[in-house]
């Protein structure tokens, strides 16, 4: 690699102060580091320092996002020749994948990255390796089906309004990723919402729906159902939800035609965003981070916990006033593969930056956002999915939440040395 | 005896461990006293070029607190006082006549025998530490500073286990040179109503002290920062306010003030250690306060290249240093490390099978590969703070350091009093800027934080 490290050496001048590539010295900068660890020195003690940056930290939720892309990819295909009825191969469908996600992804890191170097350029500073993680999500939270100037349209959003406005990495309120996709599902609600758009060149034929998971077992409360047998248990075993949903369903008032089985919402293959799926996915990826450190494994199960605590309550609430809403009667171990539950909770709750900053914080925080994605994915059945608002909400509280912790340290600490 | 188990931290084992054998260095011509070894001070040189000096002669005082001496450490005259800018005193050389002739203590002639030192007073104590240039010795937190001379501690901390890099082994200083420990810890009884808190390490026995009342022994165990004074005060007896002090001084300190009431001598020597992956002779040294470090290279027939970084002190806390300067009064270890001219290719995206971490972010970890680092590379470029919480995991102290710093960052003074500014000191937060991923430097703003409250008071 010595050729690279001499030409790097060699142009190096020409974007030094006074010279005339000047401005695009961010740029230079960027491409020296990525190609070759940083040349800088410690200048204060301590003189020796740890082998881990923020490269490597960002690199790492890469990595283990990777098995929900490659999921991801051939689930776009899978589910292209399950609706077009075109028997695929398991290579065609990666292929079909491809064509897909491939455009997404070339395009949110074409729009993303010119905005990083704008901002880089522009500020003076160094271009931050946060986008690498924030490009890498945002396609694997959109629809396969959505445009692709949506997508660059909520890039920007994502990125200028999401973090750079702030400052940059290390200063944004609300997680990038997400600020897109709530852009993209405010600003153009039929590109992500609705029967059709969750799976990729869906045959417009009349009739045909293949729903998220969510959505089919959501749904406005159906009317002239009956509930029988609300006991604890066939809530915990799932009856109680089918049954509402299959009442529905009789009706004609609820959607149907998909696979509702706990293992088939576990491995993934049904219709969603295209890399949130799979539970399995995540779960590689989850393993990943949080041996890592780089995932705080406090907010992973506390959101989960939030998650079962809240699912219970709303079934006696529901229970005990009749509610005729499936949701109300959705046991824990099925919110916990439908949606995007657990991709949100390991890749975008943990986010440091706009997560809480204490340690006990971290856990009220992270049973906000499991209350508030059930609350959302149940209550109000016009957003199925939860899981973004949720997040976004406890992103917003988490400085609160800070408040209250720093509050009751410092109190601990004056009563401590009263004594 | 209490015991503290601090589980927090992690004691970084550097290469070229100095060996267990006192190597004692000849006196040096020139001997290089630098007054800004001595925090927030403002010196006034109380003598002129080619004026004669004797061992305990004052050369200079500091203007915010006169009465504190800082005296000769030999004999011979003053040959140069290098001046900085705006005549800043960078430092005062002296020739050494090595003859070591002593300056008389006036006030120790007042004879007093030996079993009688606890009943001194503290009056006539401080005068005749002072009066010996032993007062700047003495510590106090918060602000690592020389104490006032009028001011009293509510108790003196005496720390035997260092835990960071290449630390001197106190008992073993101690088995080469007691002489006045007792006397050293029953004088400075004299200064404080509390406690005297001698705190051992894991396995060290505490009989040395023994029937010595105001003296109480702590046990600390666990990894770096775990032999810091900074730990020890933050369990043993924190400090609250600004006015809250604690003193502290080492071992070999003690010792010195107690040679003074046996004999009045005065001690200029100290014990040392030297070592690192970039030192060939790693050992235990006793140099003359002030010996410049090219002396001492010289004597060992060390060769000293462009390639190898000086430390005075560790390189957790330590300060860049060159052969021309002589060690930081306080410091009581040199380091020696290399320079790394090596960038490896694409570095953040490989496993890393033996790169230095922390962390659980690299392979080497895995491979328990991961302990050596010999180098001041940075590893990675300066970054906003992205809380990953590892800060947390190297400060075994009851404090919010994210919230710490941003609070200095930001020069809320309100804020950093509540959360325990005055607790704090450099060296403690050492591990913090070492493990931080956006390459935070973390120790260097606790410094600043300190610094601008000690302005603002």
């Amino acid at each position: 690699m010595n050729f690279i490290r001499k030409f790097l050496q060699k142009i190096e001048p020409q974007f030094n102060k006074g010279a005339k590539l000047e401005k695009l010295y961010p740029l230079f900068e960027a491409m020296d580091t990525f190609l070759f660890t940083p040349n800088d020195r410690a200048k204060t003690a301590p003189f020796i320092r740890d082998s881990i940056d923020l490269k490597r930290t960002m690199i790492l939720v890469v990595m283990a996002l990777i098995p929900c892309l490659l999921f991801g990819i051939y689930n776009v295909g899978h589910q292209y020749s399950y609706y077009n009825n075109l028997n695929y191969t398991f290579f065609a469908k990666i292929v079909e994948g491809l064509k897909c996600v491939l455009p997404i992804y070339m395009v949110v890191f074409t729009v993303g990255g010119l905005c990083e170097v704008l901002f880089s350029v522009i500020r003076k500073h160094e271009i931050n390796e946060g986008f690498l993680v924030t490009g890498f999500l945002i396609p694997l939270i959109m629809p396969p089906s959505i445009p692709l100037w949506v997508v660059a349209l909520s890039t920007v959003f994502g990125v200028i309004i999401g973090k750079e406005i702030f400052g940059g990495t290390g200063f944004n309120i609300f997680n990038p990723a997400l600020t897109a996709r709530v852009f993209a599902f405010f600003a153009y609600p039929t590109t992500m919402s609705g029967d059709t758009v969750w799976v990729w060149k869906m045959p417009q034929t009349d009739g045909l729906s293949a729903a998220t998971s969510l959505l089919s077992s959501a749904r406005e409360s159906v009317n002239n159902v009956v509930i029988q047998n609300n006991t604890l248990f066939n809530f915990l075993n799932g009856s109680l939800h089918n049954q509402v949903v299959q009442q529905g369903n009789n009706i004609g008032e609820a959607h149907s035609g998909i696979d509702l089985t706990w293992t088939s919402l576990f491995v993934g293959l049904v219709p969603g965003s295209i890399g949130e799926t799979s539970t399995i996915a995540v779960l590689l990826g989850l393993g990943l981070i949080v041996i890592t450190g780089v995932a705080s494994i406090r907010v992973i199960i506390s959101s989960f916990i939030g998650m079962v605590i809240t699912s219970f309550l709303l079934y006696f609430f529901g229970s005990a006033i009749g509610s005729t809403n499936p949701m109300m009667y959705l046991p824990p171990h099925y919110h916990f593969v439908m949606g995007s539950f657990m991709f949100g909770v390991v890749f975008m709750a943990t986010e440091p930056v706009t997560s809480t900053h204490t340690q006990q914080g971290k856990i009220i925080y992270g049973l906000l956002v499991g209350f508030m994605c059930v609350i959302i994915r149940s209550i109000n059945p016009a957003y199925p999915e939860g899981m973004m608002l949720g997040i976004l909400f406890a992103n917003a509280f988490a400085p609160l939440i800070d408040y209250y912790i720093v509050e009751k340290h410092v109190k601990e600490r004056q009563q401590r040395y009263a004594k | 005896m209490s015991n503290f188990k601090i589980t927090k931290g992690h004691t970084l084992i550097l290469n070229g461990i100095p060996e267990k054998k006192l190597i004692e260095i000849s006196s040096s011509d020139i001997i290089k006293i630098n007054p800004h070894d001595y925090k927030y001070i403002k010196p006034k040189v109380l003598l002129k070029i080619n004026d004669e000096v004797k061992v305990g002669t004052p050369i200079f005082i500091d203007k915010n607190d006169p009465d504190v001496m800082h005296v000769s450490p030999c004999s011979g005259k003053i040959e140069s006082i290098d001046y900085g800018d705006k005549r800043k005193i960078l430092s005062i050389n002296i020739i050494n006549d090595k003859k070591y002739d002593q300056i008389e203590l006036l006030e120790s002639k007042k004879l007093f025998s030996i079993s009688s030192i606890k009943d001194l007073g503290n009056n006539f104590t401080r005068k005749i530490i002072n009066e010996a240039g032993m007062w700047p010795l003495i510590r106090q937190r918060p602000f690592s500073k020389i104490p006032k001379f009028n001011s009293k501690p509510k108790s003196i901390f005496i720390s035997m286990n260092p835990t960071y890099p290449l630390a001197p082994d106190q008992l073993f200083i101690l088995e080469n040179d007691s002489l006045g420990f007792v006397e050293g810890l029953d004088a400075i009884s004299n200064l404080t109503e509390g406690d005297i808190n001698l705190i051992l390490g894991k396995g060290q026995d505490p009989s040395l002290v023994e029937n010595l009342d105001k003296v109480k022994t702590h046990s600390f165990s666990g990894p770096h920062p775990s032999g810091n004074v900074g730990i020890h005060i933050h369990y043993v007896d924190p400090i609250v306010s600004k006015d809250d002090t604690v003193w502290y001084l080492s071992p070999q300190d003690v010792c010195k003030i107690g040679k003074i009431f046996i004999d009045f001598k005065i001690d200029t020597t100290k014990t040392i250690t030297m070592g690192g992956p970039g030192c060939q002779k790693p050992s235990y040294l006793k140099i003359v306060l002030g010996t410049k470090l090219e002396h001492i290279f010289n004597e060992l027939e060390l060769v000293i290249d462009e390639n190898k970084i000086l430390i005075s002190g560790d390189v957790l806390s330590g300060k860049y240093t060159n052969a021309l300067e002589s060690l930081n009064v306080y410091h009581e270890c040199l380091s020696i490390i290399k320079k790394s001219e090596s960038r490896s290719f694409l570095g953040w995206m490989l496993p890393g099978f033996s790169n230095f971490t922390l962390t659980n972010v690299y392979i080497s970890k895995l491979l328990k590969n991961n302990t050596t680092a010999n180098h001041n590379m940075l590893n990675g470029s300066k970054r906003a703070i992205v809380p990953l919480g590892l800060w947390e995991k190297v400060l075994p102290m009851n404090l919010l350091p994210n919230f710490l710093i941003r609070s200095i960052l930001c020069g809320d003074i309100e804020d950093m009093e509540r959360l325990g500014i005055y607790e704090c000191s450099e060296e403690d937060f050492a591990l913090c800027s070492l493990i931080c991923q956006s390459k935070i430097e973390v120790s260097q703003i606790i410094q600043d934080g300190l610094d601008l409250m000690y302005l603002e008071g």
